[in-house]
């Protein structure tokens, strides 16, 4: 299934999902709620972590933990 | 101003009279700025009991005569605790016995991210405490062109708001008398009824918790049922009580949670479509993330960064290098000064061979010192840290460490013990510690003449073993 880890630079998505439901607590409180829209804004030089918009303001994230949220197909 | 009685009362700490009012809210939101504002330097900083994380706390003064207890709490992205600072944001709030158990919350929201920090203000409300809205950065929120119609947010949530700039202090005064308002009308409130009704969130049991142990509302019932075995404050009999209400019904606490917090988000997105309006659509952006992208660049940001570094450091030592100059001279001048007016003895040799040059030798490194963290905090300060910490994580991660670790590994060079403080941004207790343990292996600078002496001291200065010392 398509992970938030998998986008690419300047693509989006929108989130259906998570698969660890300890984190899943803490990224809903970050405002990634199902449905809502997430962008790719860039990548650290080393590709990992990640740099994403959602909900209006933007965060990083680790590479591991992007892994968790599914996007709709 | 403070009289001295109420200093003593202070420094006693039997504050009970006083009434307390404290400062929630999450991290970024503002609040120690808002504390400092609202305290002054009448602060002290002591510990929450039972565990180390740090207490601040102040006085300040609302209208002659009157003062208030302000104490910063750790900032927290909800009431669900995710570490020992946020467990005490919620063992202060839903403990009525506890010693610092609030008159009133000041819950600081920052204004240009007003979604995700109304999520902590709902929550904190539902849980019945007399609370007041302060919505901090309105300046930054005015210059991202949002309009924030404050009159509707009252309206809507059923509780005071103000909005002010912690940074400019302005509106100080009109968020005092509003405390005092609060604090002299909050006994006869009526109760509101919550945004978000926890028993309708699919939980059972939550009266029989409310009831048992007198709870006000169902919204802390629901609380005490996820979080019981954190509450110190419980006594095991309780626990265990709480433990059978929860194995007596089907209980999934992660799904409660996140149902909880999508109503909540569903709550303050129709709050905000009424009361928030974006005057135009951000030009602005597109420049941010055009320089963002050059300033995490994977050869060019690196090399900013360490020029940067090498600049900073640079003229450190070059502009610390004329106050040393004229602190070396005084201490040198105050010792010979000394040597001419006393009589000769032990007790001058003390004083101008022992403590004069001591002294010298120790404040001759507060301007390096203070330069230097006046450094960081502009780095800090622009964002250029957080930039810093996004490129440094991969790098870091090998060993350990967060990408976080870079900010006290930078500061240790100033100083390793504010260095040390600043290591608990770091949320992960294994890289935290891991930091902290490494930060004071990075030389600070003024322990730099000691190598330099010590060196002098052991090493002779011609040729030792198979290497050649150099010596100016």
């Amino acid at each position: 299934m398509k992970t938030l880890a998998d986008l690419k630079k300047g693509e989006s998505g929108t989130i259906r999902s998570f698969s660890e439901p300890g984190l899943s607590l803490k990224l809903l409180e970050m405002g990634f709620l199902p449905n809502s829209e997430v962008y790719l804004c860039g990548k650290a030089p080393l590709g990992d972590p990640l740099w994403v918009r959602v909900g209006g303001y933007q965060l990083s994230l680790r590479k591991a933990e992007a892994a968790t949220v599914f996007l709709e197909a | 101003m403070l009289s001295n009685q109420q200093i003593k009362t202070f420094s006693l700490s039997t504050t009970r009279q006083m009434p307390k009012v404290v400062l929630v809210g999450n991290p970024n939101a503002g609040k120690s700025t808002l504390f400092n504002q609202l305290t002054g330097l009448r602060q002290k900083v002591g510990n929450f009991p039972g565990v180390t994380v740090d207490k601040k706390s102040g006085l300040c003064s609302l209208s002659p005569g009157k003062v208030v207890e302000i104490l910063d709490l750790p900032g927290t992205y909800s009431l669900y605790p995710r570490s020992p600072e946020e467990a005490v944001v919620q063992s202060t709030l839903l403990n009525p016995r506890h010693s610092d158990y609030p008159d009133l919350v000041l819950v600081v929201a920052d204004a240009a991210n007003l979604r995700r920090h109304l999520l902590l203000f709902t929550q904190i409300r539902d849980l019945g405490l007399p609370c007041l809205l302060v919505l901090n950065q309105m300046d930054v929120a005015q210059k991202n062109q949002l309009e924030i119609d404050i009159q509707k947010l009252q309206q809507l949530l059923g509780c005071e708001a103000i909005g002010l700039s912690a940074r400019r202090g302005d509106n100080l005064e009109k968020l005092k008398t509003l405390i005092g308002q609060q604090l002299d009308g909050s006994k006869n409130k009526l109760s509101l009824p919550p945004l978000v009704n926890p028993v309708f969130l699919g939980i059972e049991g939550l009266d029989m918790v409310q009831e048992h142990f007198q709870l006000p509302n169902a919204y802390q019932a629901w609380h005490f049922l996820h979080n019981y075995a954190e509450m110190e404050f419980l006594a095991p009999a309780d626990k265990v009580f709480l433990q059978k209400v929860k194995e007596s019904k089907p209980f999934d606490s992660v799904a409660l949670q996140s149902k909880e917090i999508l109503a909540r988000y569903e709550i303050i997105d129709d709050l905000l479509g009424a009361a928030l309006r974006q005057a135009i659509t951000l030009a602005r952006i597109p420049f941010e993330e055009r320089v963002d992208a050059w300033l995490t660049h994977k050869i060019g940001g690196y090399a900013f960064f360490v020029l940067l570094l090498l600049l900073v450091f640079q003229s450190v030592f070059s502009w610390a290098a004329y106050p040393m100059e004229l602190i070396d001279g005084a201490f040198a001048g105050l010792g010979q000064f000394l040597q001419a007016q006393l009589p000769v003895g032990a007790f001058t040799d003390l004083l101008t061979e022992g403590i004069v040059p001591g002294l010298g030798g120790i404040l001759i490194f507060i301007p390096q010192i203070a330069i230097l963290f006046f450094f960081i905090a502009i780095l800090e300060d622009s964002g250029y840290m957080a930039r810093v910490v996004f490129m440094m994580d991969r790098v870091m991660r090998p060993f350990g460490l967060h990408g976080k670790s870079v900010v006290p590994l930078i500061s240790g060079a100033a100083c390793a013990v504010p260095a040390i403080m600043a290591t608990r941004t770091i949320e992960n207790r294994k890289e935290r510690l891991i930091t902290l343990f490494i930060t004071p292996l990075i030389s600070c600078s003024a322990r730099l003449p000691v190598y330099a002496i010590l060196i002098a001291l052991v090493i002779p200065d011609d040729a030792w073993g198979v290497f050649l010392v150099c010596k100016a």
